[in-house]
């Protein structure tokens, strides 16, 4: 509303504006004198202050408006490319958007050019003109390498695509001369035989785009700096033209077809729709492929109708030319001039303008008036026109001819130069600032040579983006091999040809400030990390991850005493060829003492949780990193700091807060199914240091189970299976014979014993079982206090181990099963249901046993092979034999004692039978 | 009356009802007295097969084994019944490696043609006494036992009871073949020539032959 309002009092004041002067103008050409004049002004002063019109502000609106038409946005082009950063040797792609044309851009011209890194422009006589130079460079054959070679360059790019025009040339194909065994050049050359005009791929070019045929032809050119617009006679296009012929014209023939390399037997050579002279002419061709080589720069201008409309009395617009980097056109008539007379231009010839003609000259409400004798030429004023030239038919024969007047440079820019009762000039500026009005085509193509764009050539092909990660998320050092994690640092790494031949470089720094100084980070070297963490190289190539257990030593200078974590920087450094890149990551790692130590939990009946310490879990072997839990019970986890009351601790289970927490300690309920992982985090932070603590352990809830296990291992162990190959853990005791990475695999349930002597077995569980709940079958006979002698058993231990005296001899067996049920203790079950309101109706109860079979043997298989002993083959098989011999005898006995017990009874028999009688 | 006839039944068949306990209980302890490995398994395949009933005929029939075909009389009937059987054998192995691809179903060991010292070892020792002793068993104690009874019969019921034996005791496998066929036309020779050492002869020879042809077949 208020624009409104302000637009409807501007348009009435406007009308008054222009005819405030009316008055004295009129007065002038009535012959009114000056004072009736002021008079007239004063009135119509007093009249636009009788409206509150603010004169002032009306002016400066007014000026705005003077000059707003130089404001407006005229076409422009922008290139983009594809790489950003192209790598010598590889195809990029420009991309020009064209904005502020009327057209569609797919029926503009794009005319391309472009100028090689190794045609840079060097003159005749330079160094570095020579053949080469031109045959490479010298397109059209003028003895010139100018910007008409570097559209041909770009356009036959746009033209034949990749389309084999040496191929099509046959035996004239250059490259015929130094490879005349190619299979084409005996071929004819299809640029001289193919029908002519070959196939109908002429094109007729209409100026403005293709959409604008029919249409008058207006051609404008916008000057960046003033803003101003300039018609200049629609002379041709800036397409690029093959020698003594023109693009656009209609007409494409076999000469055409051969200079712009395009396919003779084709209309369209790149299949893409467009015409093969159109292409050349750029139509709707808005991207440009090549080959890149280092120095390489692309232009292109874009010939369209502007969103302006011409002032003529037709359908026509502004037809104009955006030139990539908007260069300002410079008249060359008028470059670096120093002649300062003011210009003014007007629409018509002079002698439009009737004759005799006054020409008044106003600056600052002075009026000069100057009379031009009828017919005029040309009239001036002062030396070589200096203070006033009249100059009825403008030089530029390009253009229609129309009157320019020019004003000594000592003029105010205001001044206005009007036909006394008719037309008034613009002002297009100073002879000095290179007047607008004299620009032709020919100024527009050599503004050309400005609009080059060098692509931002990318080093991408030296370069290689290297990541590093690392697990575990939380790693532990510790000097005990058991407790130490191995952590491994993987790489990934970008831009890589061929992974196989990559080069890396690792290298290991420990600090205990993760903000120390690249000094202070010491430098491991890879005796110290063979010794303490078992890597054994840092070099080479496809070592794309470390793998180190972190048994780092405490007097290593990295770590002090009582600091719970250090830090270790690693290094990567890839190498491929040229390529080079870098990667660092700093890992904290904690100390051990700082473990998560897993205990099974108390309860009191007054349902206070405890840790039950004499029983702590997780702590060796496969556990210590998964640790096996079971449904329904209740966990204790601890960590060992000193002075806890220092610390505030938190207890995440599962992303989840523990509520049942007190400082280092924390109970857990195991809720989770069968084979669900959970993962524990405690996050302590230090009132007073800072210090951080990050731990976690991971749990995985499994069946409930018992396992029996022999604690008298050199009577009875279980039975030798074979062996595995670790590749990561080296055994530390290594078999004879092989390498230092097999271990032995035991079974689980079948053991040997040495027949005659004592045996304990004992039963261990991955939860609590109640002690009352198992039981001991000793060859099928549940062992009881009463029967234990009569079953060989000599006691059943407090702690539950079965101890008895392997009486059977070699080759017997002993069958024994171990059943228990398990279930939740009742002190579980009250606090799991009271603390973390678990439903009574999901506790259970779980048959669970374990049978193992021990067999009596003279030697126990394991140590027998442990030992190295390399019994002779025959010895081996005698002592076998001999072994053997005691149950072979049985078995005759048995089978002796069967035959006489049937003769016995078939005896018996017949004589129970009557007496068979022949027949 | 029927007691009465039952018990002429009894004393008629005395003989043959106590053997025929005596052969089940021989064949049921074959396959049900434990054993540890091979070596028990052959001592037990000796004394049931082969000791019990030598025992059996001795101590409580109190007959001679020559009467169990212990003997190589009828030289001239045992030869030609021998042969003719031999060839029939023969016969039904062609039609069995013509239309059913025998050859290819028939396993061996492959020791076995690799190397011909344990390919004799292996037909001369373990297949001879292990053939020997089912032949006592089955054509010389089981068909001699009820020749008397059955007649010709027996022949083709020691087989049948042969072939259940095997059945029982091993899977169902073209490796069976030889034997099954071998007891039925032994099972003739034997009856022809009163003597189950020319059906043992001649299928010691055929098994020796059928072995070197299939390995022969595969060099």
């Amino acid at each position: 509303m208020n624009f409104l309002r302000k637009s409807l009092i501007l348009l009435f004041i406007s009308t008054i504006i222009f005819s405030s002067g009316a008055p004295a103008i009129y007065a002038e050409m009535v012959g009114l004198d000056p004072i009736s004049a002021a008079v007239t002004e004063k009135a119509l002063s007093d009249m636009m202050s009788y409206f509150g019109v603010d004169q002032t502000a009306l002016k400066e609106t007014v000026q705005y408006v003077n000059v707003a038409r130089q404001k407006k946005t005229p076409p422009q082009v922008k290139l983009t490319f594809t790489p950003s950063s192209p790598v010598p040797g590889m195809q990029i792609t420009a991309s020009a958007s064209a904005t502020y044309f009327m057209n569609d851009p797919a029926l503009l011209y794009y005319g391309w050019y472009l100028k090689r890194g190794y045609c840079k422009t060097i003159d005749k006589g330079d160094d570095g003109y020579n053949t080469d130079y031109v045959s490479r460079c010298d397109l059209n054959n003028d003895d010139n390498v100018d910007i008409e070679d570097y559209k041909i360059e770009a356009m036959r790019l746009v033209a034949s695509g990749d389309f084999d025009w040496q191929r099509a040339m046959g035996k004239d194909a250059p490259i015929c001369d130094d490879q005349p065994n190619l299979d084409y050049c005996n071929a004819p050359n299809q640029y001289k035989v193919a029908k002519d005009p070959a196939d109908g791929d002429g094109y007729e070019a209409s100026f403005g785009g293709d959409d604008q045929k029919g249409k008058a032809n207006h051609c404008y050119v916008h000057h960046v700096a003033t803003g101003n617009e300039t018609e200049i006679k629609c002379e041709n296009h800036l397409f690029p033209n093959a020698p003594d012929e023109e693009t656009g014209d209609g007409k494409f023939n076999l000469n055409e077809e051969e200079f712009w390399h395009t396919n003779p037997n084709s209309k369209d050579t790149t299949n893409s729709g467009v015409m093969d002279e159109a292409a050349v002419a750029g139509f709707g061709r808005n991207t440009l492929t090549w080959n890149y080589v280092t120095g390489d720069e692309i232009g292109v201008a874009v010939e369209g109708i502007s969103v302006e409309s011409t002032n003529y009395d037709d359908s026509s617009y502004k037809i104009t030319w955006a030139i990539s980097g908007n260069p300002e056109i410079k008249s060359e008539e008028d470059s670096g001039s120093t002649d300062d007379r003011l210009v003014y231009s007007f629409s018509q010839p002079g002698s439009s303008y009737g004759g005799p003609v006054t020409v008044n000259v106003t600056c600052s409400g002075t009026v000069e008036s100057h009379s031009i004798p009828d017919g005029a030429t040309r009239y001036e004023e002062g030396a070589g026109g200096a203070s006033f030239l009249w100059k009825p038919l403008s030089d530029n024969e390009a253009f229609p001819p129309h009157l320019v007047v020019l004003l000594s440079g000592d003029h105010s820019e205001s001044c206005t130069v009007c036909i006394a009762g008719g037309e008034c000039g613009d002002f297009v500026g100073r002879m000095s600032d290179e007047t607008e009005a004299n620009i032709t085509i020919e100024d527009v193509n050599t503004t050309l040579l400005d609009g080059f764009i060098e692509p931002s050539e990318g080093n991408s092909d030296e370069k290689m983006e290297v990541s590093l990660s690392y697990q575990p998320k939380s790693p532990m050092n510790s000097e005990s091999a058991d407790s130490a994690d191995q952590l491994i640092v993987q790489s990934s790494i970008m831009g890589v040809e061929n992974k196989s031949f990559l080069k890396y470089a690792w290298q290991i720094y420990l600090s205990s400030d993760i903000a120390a100084e690249d000094k202070d980070w010491k430098m491991l070297t890879l005796a110290q990390l063979e010794s303490q963490t078992g890597l054994k190289k840092l070099s080479g190539i496809g070592i794309d991850s470390l793998k180190m257990n972190l048994n780092f030593k405490a007097s290593l200078p990295a770590l002090k005493s009582n600091q719970k974590t250090f830090y270790a920087k690693i290094i990567l450094r890839a190498i491929e060829g040229k390529k080079e890149g870098v990667g660092t990551i700093i890992i904290p790692i904690q100390l051990s003492s700082s473990a998560i130590k897993v205990f099974s939990a108390s309860v009191s009946d007054s349902l206070t949780l405890g840790l039950n310490n004499a029983t702590e879990r997780c702590n060796v072997g496969i556990e210590s990193a998964i640790c096996p839990v079971v449904k329904n019970e209740i966990i204790g986890v601890k960590v060992d700091i000193a002075n806890p009351s220092g610390y505030d601790f938190l207890w995440s289970f599962d992303n989840a807060p523990l509520t049942e927490t007190k400082q280092n300690i924390a109970y857990i309920p195991i809720l989770g199914g069968r084979d669900s992982q959970h993962i524990l985090s405690l996050e302590a932070l230090n009132k007073t240091t800072g210090e951080k603590i990050i731990l976690s352990k991971t749990f995985r809830v499994v069946d409930p189970a018992i396992f029996i296990t022999s604690t008298t291992t050199d009577t009875c162990a279980p039975t030798l299976l074979g062996y595995y190959i670790d590749p990561i853990n080296v055994n530390p005791n290594p078999v004879s014979g092989m390498t230092s990475s097999a271990w032995p695999d035991f079974s689980l349930d079948k053991f040997e014993a040495l027949s005659g002597e004592v045996v304990k077995i004992k039963s261990s569980s991955n939860t609590l079982i109640p002690g009352d709940n198992a039981s001991w079958i000793f060859d099928g006979i549940q062992v009881t206090t009463d029967n234990m002698a009569s079953l060989g058993i000599t006691a059943i231990e407090a702690n539950g181990t079965l101890v008895f005296t392997a009486n059977k001899p070699v080759g017997e067996k002993y069958d024994i099963t171990l059943s228990a049920l398990y279930t939740q203790p009742n002190l579980v079950k009250k606090a799991l249901f009271t603390i973390w309101k678990v439903p009574q109706t999901n506790f259970y109860e779980k048959s669970i046993s374990q049978t193992i079979e021990i067999k009596m043997v003279n030697n126990l298989s394991g140590t027998a092979i442990i030992t190295g002993q390399n019994k002779n083959p025959q010895q081996k098989i005698l002592a076998s034999l001999f072994s053997a011999i005691p149950s072979y005898i049985n078995f005759l006995f048995r089978i002796a004692l069967t035959m006489l017990l049937i003769l016995f009874l078939v005896r018996t028999l017949f004589s129970l039978f009557p007496e068979q009688k022949q027949i | 009356m029927t007691q009465e006839k039952a018990k002429q039944f009894i004393s008629a068949w005395k003989t043959e009802l106590i053997s025929s306990v005596v052969i089940l209980a021989c064949l049921l302890l074959i396959i049900f007295f434990p054993t540890q490995d091979i070596s028990q398994k052959f001592s037990l395949n000796l004394f049931f097969f082969f000791l019990l009933p030598i025992l059996y005929i001795k101590l409580i029939l109190k007959k001679d084994l020559r009467n169990f075909g212990f003997n190589l009389q009828n030289t001239k009937i045992g030869i030609i019944w021998a042969i003719g059987m031999f060839f029939v054998s023969a016969l039904i192995i062609f039609i069995l490696i013509h239309f059913f691809d025998f050859e290819n179903k028939y396993l061996l060991p492959a020791y076995l043609a690799q190397n011909f010292g344990i390919f004799l070892l292996y037909e001369l020792i373990l297949v001879n006494i292990l053939l020997f002793i089912q032949e006592f068993f089955f054509k010389g104690f089981i068909l001699f036992l009820f020749s008397e009874k059955f007649g010709f019969a027996v022949a083709i019921i020691q087989a049948l009871i042969f072939t259940f034996f095997l059945l029982f005791t091993n899977d169902l496998t073209w490796k069976l073949a030889p034997l099954i066929i071998l007891s039925f036309t032994g099972g003739v020779v034997t009856y022809k020539s009163r003597s189950f050492l020319y059906s043992y002869l001649m299928s010691l020879f055929f098994l020796i032959i059928l072995d070197t042809y299939i390995i022969y077949l595969f060099k």
